[in-house]
């Protein structure tokens, strides 16, 4: 019995050093050999099935992606993929109860409007830092560069997530009907507010039943009409549960001097250095949007979907982001015929392509989490480190099998195909990168060249306290009352309803202060101030 | 001497009874034991899936993390429910909870009444089965559904109604920003929405009812009026306390559902139709905090179990045969 044992392992060195050899040669040659002869090709690793959790539906056709993914990968990756598709609604409690099972899962779909920043300081998560930036993963290496992956370290500095984005920053636009516009006689596009109100006046008067401007009852103006001015180091604005903070810090950056509320009264915003040092001034917008409130629906506040009035042919125009451009100008063409749809970009710098125009924290607000109950996590990030290694692998995912579902057109754009409906990819849960955008080859060259603006670097920086977020733990009472106090207020002033918003926004904050507003901002304080002290800029 | 004999019956009498009690209980189980085994798999269901759970009560007295569980959270308390009380809105949220609901239990209650006795009062049977498929339709029509069609009718631009209206001249009417008209459009939907479906009981219990009752009313010259009055009425009396008494059991609950769907984010409306769910709902979006929603969960089952109680209770009190127990 022993001798036989002992014959065995003799063999198997042997065996191993002439794999090692034939190994080397192989590389050699640089042809990756076929498996037949398993002495003579490196061992693929040990089979694994990696677990996944993401939302939304499956698309029809993964299951011919993942057998695609698994016959190119056999001999390298050895890696099979089973996702659990949660229902969008029920997504962040599930992930939370399996946390609390102890269930095993490899990975999952987490972010900020998620569970993230609940469950990385209870321990949930792996730290990631160490797979990028290294050249045992040369995918992850390539495809983040280190300062995204700073930017996207939380909590205690390290980094809990493999982050998804494509932009830093969804450029806001007004979609405008570009074949009404014409008709009402404006023969250039829109360039600025001052014609885009003219246009609406014009809508007004001689285009009765249609409403100049569609916005989301909850969203109203967002972006629309603010002031551009230069942002101050000094002063840092934080939206913390419907209520805008300004952080006023010194000048030097390192002490927090007062936090200042949103209705707050006068001497408490002279403090501030001009223009913010009075509510009129901070935010000149709103007296703006009461104004222009007349070009709005009248039942604004209970529109939910303002895209869909606007398709039906409803309004003249509408607010959103530049990324649903190409999506919403097929839908409109298809809805209504001869329509069609351009944008107007709301803020001169962006819409003049200006360097450093836009201010980001980096950070994505989609990300993939590792649990730390996995043990596969090395075989996940491996995983991973394959997606990003080559456009061939990322474009899989992606966009699906070439040929059936897309085909590539040049570097850097795509065709989807007819087949394409059967493989639409929630790539922001799972795939998404800077560095691997292909936009669709019909997109028209002024909206092509916003896209490429916006995947540049030099058109981001990162102001003061951009890295810092709030943790609610220590005031969440506080925070539950005053953010469902301030909501209907916030939505009604967004929805350019309130008309003396000063004198309201006054009142409010009085109301507020007895829910604990003043815990809130004592918490920011501290908060802020610790950043800095660790260093935080 | 009397005083020994006096303490020894007392201690003897109780334990006697006592024993005699478990007896008798354990000679049910043996005499019915086939009938038990057949209720056994529902007991078993009930005791998993609606008895063990309720351990998970604790979590409202916790400050609950997940990675933690349930045995390692730390209990806080009170705390949790203290935030919902703080807040300077929730007497005027718990009013519209209590009104909403109590409209619905009423107005719903009397329509499907109504809607019971005068199908079981129409002849044709064809006409019959279809007005109470029409009837009961509505109730498989998803509350987000009934939003779109309701939008439609209360739009200011072009709405159903104000379209008709502005025909007769009158201006038109705002009523997404007029909270006074949503209690009334609430309670007709609900109505539309329930009724014809809730009547089905109703219509089951009146078809129970003895035809010769009805037939020896004929002979002594009762009317078809008098009929519903002074035998359909009270013999489905009953039924409508024992229903009235289960509703009354979520009455703290806001119908999310239909609420949130139909009023969703408008602030203008919010003085009539918050209720302490879509409240709950806004002021948790951003934390998501499974305590302090768990504690307020437990609050309104613990009232609805206090106040079914009561009216079980009262029900006892003034007609004894319709109290669940």
């Amino acid at each position: 019995m022993k001798r036989k044992v002992l014959t065995v392992s003799l063999l198997s060195v042997a065996l191993v050093v002439s794999a090692a050899a034939c190994s080397s040669n192989k590389v050699e040659q640089g042809t990756p050999s076929t498996g037949t002869n398993a002495v003579s090709t490196p061992q693929p690793p040990k089979a694994v099935t990696l677990k996944g959790m993401l939302f939304g539906d499956e698309p029809k056709d993964l299951p011919i992606v993942l057998e695609e993914f698994e016959s190119r990968t056999k001999d390298t990756l050895n890696t099979k993929l089973v996702i659990q598709w949660n229902p969008p609604s029920d997504h962040k409690q599930k992930v939370k109860l399996m946390m609390a099972a102890g269930e095993e899962v490899d990975f999952v779909f987490d972010a900020d409007f998620q569970n993230l920043r609940e469950l990385i300081p209870q321990g949930a998560y792996a730290q990631l830092d160490k797979y990028f930036n290294n050249d045992e993963y040369p995918g992850l290496k390539a495809a983040f560069s280190p300062e995204f992956i700073e930017m996207n370290k939380r909590y205690d500095d390290h980094l809990y997530t493999i982050p998804f984005t494509q932009y830093f920053f969804d450029i806001p636009v007004v979609y405008i009907r570009k074949d009404l516009r014409e008709k009402l006689g404006f023969s250039e596009p829109i360039s600025s507010y001052e014609e885009l109100q003219q246009y609406y006046e014009k809508v007004l008067e001689s285009e009765k039943g249609i409403t100049p401007l569609a916005v989301r009852g909850n969203g109203g103006f967002q972006e629309m009409l603010a002031p551009e001015r230069e942002e101050l180091d000094t002063v840092r604005p934080l939206n913390l549960g419907g209520v805008i903070y300004y952080v006023h810090l010194s000048d030097d950056l390192k002490q927090v001097q007062d936090v200042v509320a949103f209705g707050d009264d006068a001497p408490a915003w002279a403090k501030l250095p001009a223009p913010l040092d009075t509510m009129k001034t901070a935010f000149a917008q709103y007296d703006k949007w009461a104004e222009w409130s007349k070009y709005l629906e009248k039942d604004v506040l209970s529109q939910k979907d303002h895209k869909a009035y606007f398709m039906s042919g409803k309004a003249a125009s509408y607010y959103g982001t530049i990324s649903s451009y190409a999506a919403d100008k097929k839908k409109l063409q298809e809805t209504i015929a001869d329509a069609d749809l351009e944008f107007f970009v709301l803020k001169d710098k962006i819409r003049n392509m200006e360097p450093q125009a836009i201010s980001t924290s980096y950070k994505s607000n989609n990300s993939i989490a590792i649990p730390v109950s996995s043990k596969n996590i090395d075989r996940t990030m491996k995983f991973f480190d394959w997606l990003f290694q080559s456009r061939e692998n990322h474009d899989l995912f992606e966009y699906g099998i070439e040929g059936k579902h897309w085909e590539p057109v040049g570097e850097n754009q795509l065709k989807l195909l007819d087949e394409s409906d059967n493989y639409v990819f929630p790539g922001y849960e799972f795939s998404w990168n800077p560095n691997m955008i292909r936009l669709p080859a019909d997109l028209d060259e002024t909206a092509k060249s916003y896209f490429e603006y916006s995947a540049k670097e030099d058109t981001y920086y990162a102001p003061v306290l951009a890295k810092f977020t709030f943790d609610t733990s220590n005031v969440k009472g506080e925070f539950a009352n005053v953010q469902s106090k301030a909501d209907p207020f916030v939505q009604t002033l967004k929805a350019g309803q309130v008309k003396d918003w000063e004198a309201e926004a006054v009142a409010l904050n009085k109301e507020l202060k007895a829910l604990g507003l003043d815990t809130i901002r004592e918490e920011i304080k501290t908060q802020v101030q610790a950043y800095l002290d660790a260093g935080g800029k | 001497m009397g005083h020994t004999t006096a303490s020894l019956t007392e201690q003897h009498f109780p334990k006697s009874r006592n024993r005699g009690k478990l007896g008798a209980f354990f000679f049910e189980l043996l005499k019915n034991k086939f009938l038990y085994l057949l209720a056994l798999p529902a007991m078993i269901w009930f005791f998993v899936f609606a008895y063990l759970p309720m351990g998970g009560i604790v979590i409202a007295f916790q400050d609950f993390k997940a990675m933690k569980g349930i045995t390692g959270s730390e209990f806080i308390g009170l705390k949790n429910f203290q935030f919902f009380f703080r807040s300077s809105d929730w007497i005027q949220i718990v009013t519209n909870t209590l009104f909403l609901n109590i409209l619905f239990i009423v107005f719903n209650t009397l329509a499907a009444v109504v809607i019971a006795i005068m199908v079981t009062e129409m002849g044709g049977k064809w006409y019959k089965k279809i007005t109470q498929s029409v009837m009961i339709f509505p109730h498989f029509l998803s509350w987000t559904v009934v939003a779109m069609f309701v939008m439609a009718f209360v739009a200011t631009d072009g709405g159903f109604i104000n379209q008709i209206l502005s025909v007769f001249g009158i201006g038109p009417i705002q009523f997404l920003s007029s909270p006074g008209y949503w209690p009334l459009i609430l309670v007709l939907l609900k109505i539309w929405h329930g009724a014809g479906f809730g009547s089905i009981i109703y219509m089951a219990t009146i078809s129970g009812i003895n035809p010769d009752i009805y037939e020896s009313a004929s002979m002594d010259g009762a009317s078809r009026f008098q009929k519903i009055r002074y035998i359909t009425l009270p013999l489905i009396k009953p039924t409508v306390i024992l229903l009235t008494i289960l509703a009354v059991g979520g009455i703290f609950n806001g119908d999310f559902g239909m609420i949130y769907a139909i009023i969703g984010r408008n602030p203008l409306l919010y003085p009539t139709t918050d209720v302490i769910d879509t409240y709950l709902f806004r002021a948790m979006m951003d934390l998501g905090d499974m305590s302090m929603s768990a504690a307020i969960g437990f609050m309104q089952s613990l009232i609805g179990f206090i106040l079914v109680l009561t009216v079980n209770y009262i029900a006892k009190k003034t007609a004894p045969e319709s109290a669940i127990f």
